[in-house]
């Protein structure tokens, strides 16, 4: 058995010697990742809907169609509508059981037909963040909507005013009022032959596509990957640590008294922890890939590049380790370094879900680095030569850090 | 075996070690007998190659440290103050591991694997985790991890500290054990006992220099056959004693409450000693009469003492 040999398997016996620590490695990440996938929807990808109150207080024909037209079905994906009361509806948001209420003002439908200036009004729950924002979206969609209405179909909608009311003033409608919806019926069927043909022939298309052989990303699906980082910053942490636990225990200083050479002391603890975090990601991984269904020909590639991932990690938190003044020191750095990095770096949460500056922010930390290509590989939207530019980084990156923790353990970390 | 000429060690503007030089031969214990803070575990991490001299050279087996330390520390074992092995990985484990960073490895490493553990009377714990041991076996274990490779200089820094009498007197027969077998053992100790038992030889250092070496018989010559007595009390100045005391008694050491003298046959001469320190109006509380030895050699050339 060379020395190379007796080290790799004494830190791996070392390793299994403290089973609650692989147990925490791989727990934390999967309790982290099944809340979060829960609370964000799940594994179906199922979209969050805007809870929409609808307070109708014009009850005019007009109120009516612009909530039908919420009713479609092709909003039913993005809304749950439920009509309200304007006070009861208030009493809801202040309860966080909805996320806006559209109140449609007494008068909306002969403001609208005299192309009088009239306001939806939109109360949206402050308590969240993106559902009132797509409510307001929706609601700008609609006026929208009725000023090209009311640019368009102006004087038909005067006439179609002066009507109404005349039908109310008068009660009956007389041989005038035939007359005049016969123009109007006019009007608006010349204008509609007008446009016809560019309805029928829209110059913009819009479809919408996804890459070829690309899947469905839902939130659990993109935070998968982030997750089995997670697992790995935690292990790289782990390993990292022990190099003052080697100091306190002597046996790093006894080492430099042999004719063991510190680098292979190095390369055993670098295999060791490859061997480690295999271990710590298959389980996490298997039960990902089953559950989300991905290709199993893509687990061996997922499994390699995050040991590697690790590795670049537990070398820089061994760096750090052998920098700090003292094993408690060292722990307060580590995490100094690695909070952040699982935050922004895709761990916590998906870059995608994240505000665009710290998401670029984040693809540059080395997680979020080793994360992106490893992502697009599993939803398909990206291929092998993806990995290429960062395994080039990584490999370096590694070699780096490993020799400077070298330099550390022999300019005095290891003597003391 | 080992040479070592005139060895120095700085840390910025302290001396550590002063010029020590000494060496060894096979079969031979040397002691490196001083206070705390002396700089016997300064020379030995020195010559373990843990931190390198300021100046000096460091020969073992032939080998220069700084220039073939490979070769050097091939022939070196060494049992550290504190201890050094895995608590969490069995015995055997340890041994192994010890071994293989030496060289050892196959039927060579197994076979001293066996060997140690028969030393180390730790046969039956082979397989156990040193965490649950006792002191006295963990310090056996420390030191079967250090001869592992059968090195031909054994290196041992104060290695009873914390050490019940009965798991010392194993370590002894251990280290006697190695002398058998030809290796030569650097023992350091601020126990003058521990010297006197085990070494054959002493350096006494004090403040990194070496102020004494020789056997032992040679180093209580230096002492002559002057007994060391101890007295506590109240005294009267330093002059004022001197003119009093009878002759063949002086002072090595005078302190306000302790007065530390030697004398040709002391327990003849403490009757008139006492009535002499009486007339000075001495009042003394406590008398402590010692044979000749190493401690009284240390006081003899330090003026104080040696567990100070």
């Amino acid at each position: 058995m060379t020395f190379l040999t007796a080290s790799i398997l004494k830190n791996l016996r070392r390793v299994a010697a403290q089973p609650w620590s692989v147990a925490i490695w791989i727990g934390v990440p999967l309790l982290v990742g099944s809340l979060l996938s829960a609370v964000m929807g799940g594994l179906d990808g199922d979209t969050p809907k805007v809870h929409l109150l609808i307070s109708d207080e014009d009850g005019s024909f007009l109120s009516g169609a612009l909530v039908d037209m919420l009713a479609r079905e092709e909003f039913g994906d993005l809304l749950i509508l439920e009509p309200s009361a304007t006070n009861s509806g208030l009493a809801m948001l202040d309860e966080g059981d909805a996320t806006a209420m559209l109140v449609i003002p007494d008068g909306f439908q002969r403001a609208f037909l005299r192309s009088e200036p009239q306001a939806l009004r939109l109360v949206v729950n402050p308590l969240q963040q993106i559902l009132p924002e797509m409510a307001e979206e929706l609601t700008r969609l609609i006026a929208d909507f009725g000023s090209y209405v009311q640019l368009a179909f102006g004087p038909e909608l005067e006439v179609a005013s002066r009507l109404a009311t005349d039908i109310e003033t008068a009660g009956e409608s007389g041989p005038e009022a035939a007359a005049a919806v016969g123009d109007l019926a006019s009007g608006v069927a010349t204008k509609l032959f007008q446009a016809l043909p560019h309805l029928t022939t829209a110059p913009v298309e819009i479809a919408v596509e996804t890459t070829e052989g690309a899947r469905e990303a839902s939130f659990t699906l993109l935070f998968f990957p982030g997750l089995l980082m997670m697992s790995v910053i935690f292990a790289a942490q782990g390993l990292a640590e022990d190099l003052w636990q080697e100091r306190e225990m002597g046996t790093l200083r006894r080492l430099r008294s042999t004719v063991a050479p510190l680098v292979t002391f190095l390369l055993a603890r670098v295999l060791a922890s490859a061997l480690v975090l295999m271990l710590v990601i298959l389980p996490l991984a298997l039960l990902g890939f089953a559950t989300l269904g991905l290709d199993w020909a893509s687990l061996p590639l997922t499994l390699a590049w995050l040991v590697l991932a690790g590795l670049v990690l537990a070398a820089l938190a061994s760096m750090i380790q052998v920098l700090a003044p003292s094993r408690k020191a060292g722990a307060l750095f580590s995490s100094l370094v690695f909070f952040p990095l699982l935050l922004v770096g895709g761990s916590f949460f998906p870059l995608e879900s994240m505000p665009d500056l710290l998401a670029a922010f984040g693809r540059f930390t080395p997680n979020g680095m080793m994360l992106e290509p490893l992502k697009a590989y599993l939803i398909g939207t990206g291929d092998l030569a993806g990995f290429g530019p960062v395994l080039a980084v990584a490999l370096a990156v590694t070699l780096a850090l490993t020799a400077a923790t070298a330099w550390r353990l022999q300019a005095g970390f290891a003597s003391r | 075996m080992i040479e070592v000429h005139a060895l120095s060690k700085h840390f910025g503007s302290l001396t550590a070690v002063d010029e020590i030089s000494f060496t060894m031969q096979p079969g031979e214990v040397f002691g490196l007998l001083g206070p705390n803070g002396a700089g016997k575990s300064t020379t030995i991490d020195c010559i373990s190659g843990l931190i390198p001299p300021s100046s000096g050279q460091i020969a073992i087996a032939g080998n220069d440290l700084i220039r073939a330390p490979r070769a050097a520390k091939a022939r070196l074992g060494i049992v550290p103050q504190e201890m050094a092995i895995y608590e969490d990985l069995p015995v055997v484990q340890n041994l192994r591991y010890w071994g293989s960073a030496y060289g050892l490895r196959g039927a060579n490493l197994a076979d001293r694997v066996a060997d140690v553990l028969e030393v180390i009377g730790l046969v039956d714990r082979a397989h156990d985790k040193p965490k649950d041991f006792s002191g006295g076996m963990k310090r056996r274990l420390n030191f079967g991890c250090g001869i592992v490779h059968e090195p031909d200089v054994l290196l041992l820094d104060e290695p009873t500290v914390g050490v019940d009498p009965q798991s010392r007197e194993r370590l002894f027969d251990m280290v006697r054990a190695q002398i058998a077998r030809g290796a030569c053992v650097l023992y350091t100790t601020h126990h003058m006992e521990e010297a006197e038992t085990l070494c054959n030889r002493i350096a006494i250092v004090d403040q990194g220099r070496k102020i004494a070496e020789g056997t032992l018989a040679e180093l209580r010559a230096q002492v002559g056959e002057r007994d060391i007595i101890t007295l506590t009390g109240a005294f009267a100045p330093g002059h004022t004693l001197d003119e009093a005391l009878p002759e063949g008694v002086a002072v090595l050491q005078s302190e306000d409450s302790r007065l530390t003298l030697e004398a040709e046959d002391g327990p003849a001469r403490l009757a008139t000693l006492l009535d002499a320190l009486s007339q000075t109006g001495a009042e003394v509380r406590e008398t402590i009469v010692r044979r000749p030895n190493l401690e009284s050699l240390f006081l003899k050339l330090t003026g104080a003492e040696l567990r100070a």
